[in-house]
């Protein structure tokens, strides 16, 4: 749904950090959690050391036209079941039990309503994975993970820009986190393995 | 606050599994992902910028 005559790229724009508690209380994206977020939560967030918040504004008009989170994370994999493990903790050694591969999580990712549909998502995403894969990064990284809000438009997102889900179903999904058959899945863990990036 | 941001729980059985299988084998043998939206001088021509805030 992009309504603007001229397609605007985040490559034409300035790239800035969330700074200040008004930084983006302007900034609308279509979603009451995504918009409540950054106009509230990022700057705290920014504070306590818990997500840094990153927007691209416009040049000339500057008009935010996106915004992401990104916090640390990582991805473990236990590979001794918590029954054997229980009965045999002292003697798997741990790099046997237990894998863990660093990960960028994007904790919230959204696109100014007027600019929906003219790719700033996709290079949005696309800019998270180059810079987690260049020289300069301080930390390995080797995982983007994402916890997608599971509705049709934002799983295809996703699964577009090359992301898997970490689960193989939603029933998978929803027996680990002990939830109901029933029960509604807000989200889908996805990830995407940056290795694909550096070779 | 908005709803908190949901970090990745440990993988166990089936899904530690396969996930650790498809580690290995793409670090054995890493596919090249055909999908850039960016260019390598257009991601180096965004530059992070500070905002200059009055006192």
């Amino acid at each position: 749904m992009q309504t603007d005559s001229q397609r605007i790229n985040i490559y034409d724009c300035d790239m800035y950090m969330v700074e200040s508690a008004d930084d983006l209380t302007s900034f609308s994206c279509g979603n009451t959690d995504l918009v409540e977020f950054f106009a509230q939560d990022a700057y705290l967030y920014d504070r306590q050391l818990l997500g840094k918040t990153y927007y691209f504004e416009t040049k000339d008009t500057h008009k935010v036209i996106g915004a992401f989170t990104v916090a640390n994370d990582s991805i473990k994999a236990s590979l001794v079941s918590r029954t054997v493990r229980n009965k045999l903790n002292r003697q798997i050694p741990n790099s046997k039990r237990t894998r863990s591969y660093p990960a960028i999580l994007i904790g919230r990712l959204g696109v100014a309503t007027n600019h929906k549909g003219g790719g700033i998502g996709g290079q949005i995403v696309d800019y998270i994975k180059k810079w987690f894969t260049q020289h300069s990064n301080k930390s390995g990284c080797r995982y983007v993970v994402v916890d997608a809000y599971n509705s049709p438009d934002v799983l295809a997102f996703y699964e577009k820009n090359e992301f898997r889900y970490l689960y193989s179903s939603e029933e998978e999904e929803r027996a680990t986190f002990g939830m109901d058959e029933n029960e509604h899945l807000n989200s889908r863990m996805m990830y995407f393995d940056l290795i694909e990036y550096t070779v | 606050m908005a709803l908190e941001i949901r970090a990745i729980p440990v993988l166990e059985g089936a899904a530690a599994e396969r996930f650790v299988r498809e580690a290995d084998e793409n670090a054995l043998h890493p596919q090249r992902s055909q999908l850039h939206l960016l260019t390598r001088e257009q991601f180096e021509s965004i530059k992070l910028k500070r905002k200059v805030y009055a006192d």
